[in-house]
């Protein structure tokens, strides 16, 4: 079953592909005798043409709101397909009456539309804090929007029904050690915000799992398997889970907005004291999808062009005026870190030396997004914008680029009861190769990859009983590893129904 | 020679392109990467394109073919087409499948975090020397695979055995130590034997200079070699003298030879005493014949397990699990074919290295370094090339055609004065202390071409033994002369095998024999699994074997004699990871004077048994051609 439904997927594009597939341009062969030799004289060519390059991956990313369910093939080549299919897919115009939906009456011309701050499909997914509530509360109903004081009010849904949307961006911390901040040339900070989609919130809520005393003993029966989007899966949903991470920038100059995808947020800086509404931009956008042949994920993440140069671009001096997150002009007098390339807020100076929040970060990105045939990011990307363009020369998304796209071809089925680490093995990129990550959200650990830290993705804890007995050593079980939650750090802001929490 | 290493520029495959059905017709397979060893001398490439296109026809019909002699469900593999007889659509892209070319069983088996985990947990440190020395025989492995490894049943010694066996990813290396036994250059190679062993009958010679040729390319003057057709030749273990191969009237060629054994490639001392080099694939698996059957298999879609590759791989029973390379190859190709392709090997078949990501190289600072110097020039594209151009789409294939690479500081930098070596650049931080860690910063590929289907591929269940088994299964066929030297060199590999001594044999190929009109009495043998498995046969329990025509019919101008039975011969057979007990038949062949040219199927009827449809002929057994030289 779950082969005939990736199947079915797969064959409409595959054949529509194959039978599309155009005789080679300027090469038809004209003769026919037996010896013929094709027109096309083998010859060693330039890596990318400048129409960009698909690198055959089976199905090539057009400008449609259908989120894929799966890669075609297990290549890096369709991998990459895929996850720019996702980014087209989910930052598309979401629905205003069923959130995680795309609004399909917007037509492909408004693709990433100027100035347009409606939410898109991934922007209406559910914020985690709307899912692990406190005292291990039952979440509303997917399309229930926020209410009362104790819930945070999050700008994907309410931009749905106010006339002043906003978005909560309390976030700064990014997942490294020290939950360093990264501070933009504005000495504005990065601001963060991560989502879930309805297969994995039917998942949570429909198994109770916003309850961390229920993940204690789920976890090992049936055990934490997110979906995948495969017949087994199905109760929650055709498409398998989906979580986003996101990066915003406040944007304070108008002048910027049209270069981005924008949504107004309500927020608070840690040393301001009042929230206030502003307009953000996107910067940084991690999406990760499992699927029937992704049981590890597939990890997908992507950038705005304008963040930062990467070390070869700044070896090199081929560098463009202005950066987001990097001074061309940086003076080591002035510059508070000196224009010590990526030094982590958290760390400089000793980590009991507070730094401030508003002293500019100069970020350059360690891997150069890869270029090699057989993980031709730079192609894909140039090709994709070439279909963007072709749709809506001005939209927003043509200042976006895919950094990379993360996999395992091991492809391993998670156990019930397995412990963290979970296998993060036979990846591609290779760890060897490009580490995949975002110099928004990753940036002080470039030389990491998304699964270093996800293998060891942990359930919720619980705080303990009260003790009845005498703690005995030499009957103490052996420490090990906790349980592990599908890779997802969501799982772990689950909190204990107040009954049931410890007293020490 | 002006290039022994290989052409400057790629040959050009030879389709017919019809313009009724807009679709191409392969004319013949072209040699690997395009590359031609003979760029002087057209008319012995044409000899050696023709027999080496004859040769992986071969494998394509025995890949088709598959195992319907003692296996259920793995016969008739026709979502596999052979791009030889099946016109192929204009604009049908290929696809590269691609992986990382250190040994993943080394990681599974003995390194850390892994499912299920394994008892040794050795860190990253240790696996990379494994993976260039091979000392393995302290860490047994389950023999049980499926469905996942079982470390609580029975283990057996840590294979392939042969003195590269470990590096069973399709991609081999030998390390260049200097005298402070830092490393000074990493050969790579993807090359298929079967290739090698087609280039030795048209030329030992040349052979010789290929060898010389790409294991001195871009070495300094005190590092090189002189190779010699001696130095490859196979030798009688018996007596040390040269095997003269009946189809050439020449020696027969040794594929473990001085300049192409082991992992380690020795530069210094004593001149007379330099061995080692990687220059075509030795790990027993690791065959062009393999790997075409593995495709062709992986193309049967199957009842479950489709898209776990653990899973397909348990089910059909195709490569070794845990590898890198084949459970992937296996799924991606039956995901193709799931999808509504029929797939096949693009021509040039094989087994390609791809370029190496270089995000986390760094060179030491030496004020010497020439300007602009990057990790990049010291990777070395000794045979095939970067990007070739795909004759069918006139676009640039999605990957790399290198057949051999070195990794090498660029003599420019040597003049330059620089004063570190390979093993100063670092790799992610660390040192280059083995040449697995450059293994694990590139990929092998693999390209396939998928195209709308002409055969339909009803899913099957897993692959099975029958209950009973009554056919026999031919597995390969030889001179007897030369087959003789093949299992009777015993090779010492630093893990042995568990049954027995590892024999040359399991580095032969499965290339069919030439016998040519008028010959009589021609000493051969066919190695085969016989239905009764190791037991004894009396003489008159001895199979019979009738040589057949493409049709599949009986061809009478060959007459065949069974003279001798042997119940356990105990060998890889070449694509086999592992040692297995074969049954060997030796065979007295005459050849009628009206012989027809070509190659001939082989069917072994059991004893009790008569030829006929019901025994599916085995392709590509015996080749019936010109006499040698003519």
């Amino acid at each position: 079953m779950k082969k005939t439904l990736i199947a079915v997927s797969i064959l409409a594009v595959l054949l529509l592909v194959l039978v599309a597939a155009t005789p080679p341009q300027g090469s038809s062969p004209q003769s026919t005798h037996a010896k013929a030799h094709t027109g096309a004289k083998p010859s060693t060519v330039s890596a990318h043409a400048p129409a960009g390059s698909t690198s055959n991956c089976l199905a090539p990313p057009t400008v449609t709101s259908t989120t894929p369910k799966d890669f075609a093939l297990t290549r890096q080549a369709d991998a990459n397909c895929f996850a720019w299919q996702e980014f087209i897919s989910l930052g598309w115009t979401a629905s205003s009456r069923m959130r995680g939906q795309p609004d399909t009456t917007v037509p492909a011309a408004k693709i990433g539309a100027p100035l347009d701050v409606k939410p898109t499909v991934w922007e209406t997914y559910k914020e985690s804090d709307e899912v692990f509530l406190p005292d291990a509360a039952k979440p509303g109903a997917w399309n229930s929007w926020p209410a009362g004081a104790a819930i945070k009010i999050l700008g994907g849904m309410k931009s749905e029904t106010d006339s002043q949307p906003a978005l909560d961006l309390s976030e700064i911390g990014q997942a490294s050690p020290g939950s360093p901040w990264l501070t933009a040339q504005s000495k504005l900070l990065t601001l963060y915000e991560r989502r879930m989609n309805e297969d994995e919130f039917n998942y949570i809520v429909n198994n109770n799992l916003y309850n961390a005393t229920t993940q204690q003993t789920f976890v090992t029966s049936p055990g934490i398997s997110l979906p995948d989007g495969t017949a087994t899966s199905a109760a929650y949903g055709p498409l398998g889970s989906i979580e986003t991470k996101a990066a915003w920038i406040e944007l304070p100059n108008n002048a910027d907005w049209p270069r981005y995808k924008i949504s107004r947020a309500n927020i608070r800086y840690p040393d301001g004291v009042e929230r206030k509404n502003v307009v953000v931009g996107l910067v940084g956008l991690h999406i990760i999808h499992k699927t029937a042949l992704g049981q590890q994920f597939i990890w997908a993440t992507f950038e705005h062009r304008d963040n930062c140069p990467s070390r070869d671009e700044v070896a090199s001096g081929k560098l463009k005026a202005k950066y987001t997150y990097y001074n061309p002009k940086c003076d080591p007098k002035t510059d508070y870190y000196g224009c010590a390339a990526n030094a982590n807020p958290a760390t400089y100076k000793g980590s009991k030396t507070p730094n401030p929040y508003n002293a500019p970060n100069q970020i350059v990105r360690e891997t150069a997004i890869a270029s090699r045939p057989n993980d031709d990011v730079v192609g894909l990307n140039q090709y994709v914008w070439n279909q963007i363009k072709a749709a809506n020369p001005k939209s927003v998304y043509l200042n976006y680029e895919l950094v990379n796209t993360l996999w395992s071809n091991q492809n391993t089925t998670i156990q019930p009861g397995a412990r963290t680490p979970l296998f993060a093995g036979q990846l591609s990129p290779g760890p060897s190769q490009e580490p995949v990550t975002n110099t928004t959200l990753e940036t002080y650990v470039q030389s990491l990859t998304c699964l270093t830290c996800h293998a060891s993705a942990p359930i919720a804890s619980v705080q303990p009983q009260a003790a009845t007995k005498i703690f005995d050593p030499t009957k103490a079980p052996a420490p090990t590893n906790p349980y592990a939650a599908d890779y997802s750090f969501l799982l772990d802001n689950a909190q204990q129904p107040k009954a049931n929490q410890g007293n020490h | 020679m002006p290039n022994g290493a290989g052409s400057p520029k790629p040959v050009q495959p030879e389709y017919q392109y019809d313009p009724q059905t807009e679709s191409y017709q392969l004319l013949r397979f072209t040699t690997p990467a395009c590359n031609n060893d003979f760029p002087d001398d057209p008319s012995a490439y044409d000899q050696l394109a023709a027999l080496w296109s004859q040769n992986v026809d071969g494998f394509e019909q025995q890949a088709i073919c598959g195992n319907p002699w003692n296996s259920l469900y793995q016969a008739q593999q026709t979502a596999y087409y052979n791009p030889l007889r099946t016109p192929i659509p204009a604009g049908s892209f290929a696809v590269d499948v691609a992986w990382i070319s250190f040994p993943n069983r080394l990681i599974q088996y003995l390194g850390q975090n892994q499912t299920p985990p394994n008892p040794y947990n050795l860190p990253q440190e240790q696996l990379w020397a494994l993976a260039d020395n091979g000392e393995l025989a302290k860490y047994p492995i389950p023999q049980n695979r499926c469905p996942q490894a079982d470390w609580n049943g029975p283990l057996q010694p840590y294979g392939p055995y042969g003195p590269r066996g470990w590096l069973d990813e399709y991609c081999e290396i030998s390390v260049t130590r200097d005298t402070n036994n830092k490393i000074v250059r990493i050969d790579f190679t993807c090359e298929n034997p079967e290739y090698y062993q087609t280039l030795w009958r048209i030329s030992p010679q040349r052979v010789a200079e290929v060898f010389e040729a790409a294991l001195n390319a871009g070495a300094p003057a005190d590092r090189q070699i002189t190779v010699t057709v001696e130095d490859l030749q196979l030798l009688d273990p018996q007596t040390g003298q040269p095997v003269i191969d009946p189809q050439t009237g020449l020696p027969a060629y040794n594929p473990l030879n001085k300049w192409n054994s082991g992992p380690v490639s020795v530069r210094t001392g004593d001149p007379a005493q330099w061995s080692g080099g990687a220059m075509h694939l030795t790990a027993t698996p690791n065959t062009l014949q393999t790997e075409i059957g593995l495709g062709a298999g992986a193309t049967v879609q199957r009842l479950t397990g489709n898209t776990d590759p653990q899973a397909l791989i348990c089910c059909a029973q195709y490569g070794q699990n845990y590898r890198n390379s084949d459970p992937h190859i296996g799924q991606t190709i039956n995901l193709a074919v799931g999808a509504g392709t029929n797939i096949s090997l693009a021509d040039p078949p094989g087994l390609y290295i791809q370029m190496p990501s270089f995000a986390q190289y760094a060179l030491p600072a030496d004020p010497k370094l020439p300007a602009g110097a990057k990790p990049e020039d010291c990777w070395q594209i000794v045979r095939g090339y970067e990007r070739l151009t795909d004759p069918i789409t006139n676009a640039p294939y999605p990957g790399s055609f290198i057949l051999h690479a070195a990794f090498q500081l660029p003599q420019s930098w040597i003049d330059a004065g620089v004063s570190f070596t390979v093993g100063d650049i670092k790799i992610a931080g660390e040192p280059i202390r083995y040449g697995s860690q450059v293994l694990a910063t590139l990929e092998i590929a693999l390209f396939g071409r998928p195209i709308p289907p002409v055969v339909a591929a009803p899913p099957e269940a897993c692959v099975a033994s029958p209950p009973t088994v009554t056919q026999a299964q031919p597995i390969q066929s030889m001179y007897a002369t030369v087959w003789n030297a093949f299992y009777g060199t015993i090779i010492h590999p630093p893990t042995p095998p568990p049954g027995g001594p590892e024999v040359l044999a399991s580095n032969s190929s499965i290339i069919p024999p030439l016998v040519s009109a008028g010959d009589e009495n021609l000493a051969l043998v066919l190695v085969y699994g016989a239905p009764t498995g190791t037991n004894p046969l009396p003489q008159p329990q001895w199979p019979t074997i009738v040589w057949t025509l493409p049709d599949g019919s009986a061809d009478a101008a060959i007459t065949t004699t069974v003279t001798g039975f042997n119940p356990s011969i105990y060998y890889a057979p070449p694509g086999n990871t592992y040692p297995s007990n074969n049954q060997l038949l030796q065979l007295t062949v005459s050849i009628a004077r009206n012989a027809p040219q070509g190659v001939r199927g082989v069917v072994i009827v059991p004893a009790g048994q008569v030829f006929s449809p019901a025994i599916t002929p085995a392709p590509a057994y015996l080749v019936v051609g010109p006499k040698a030289n003519s």
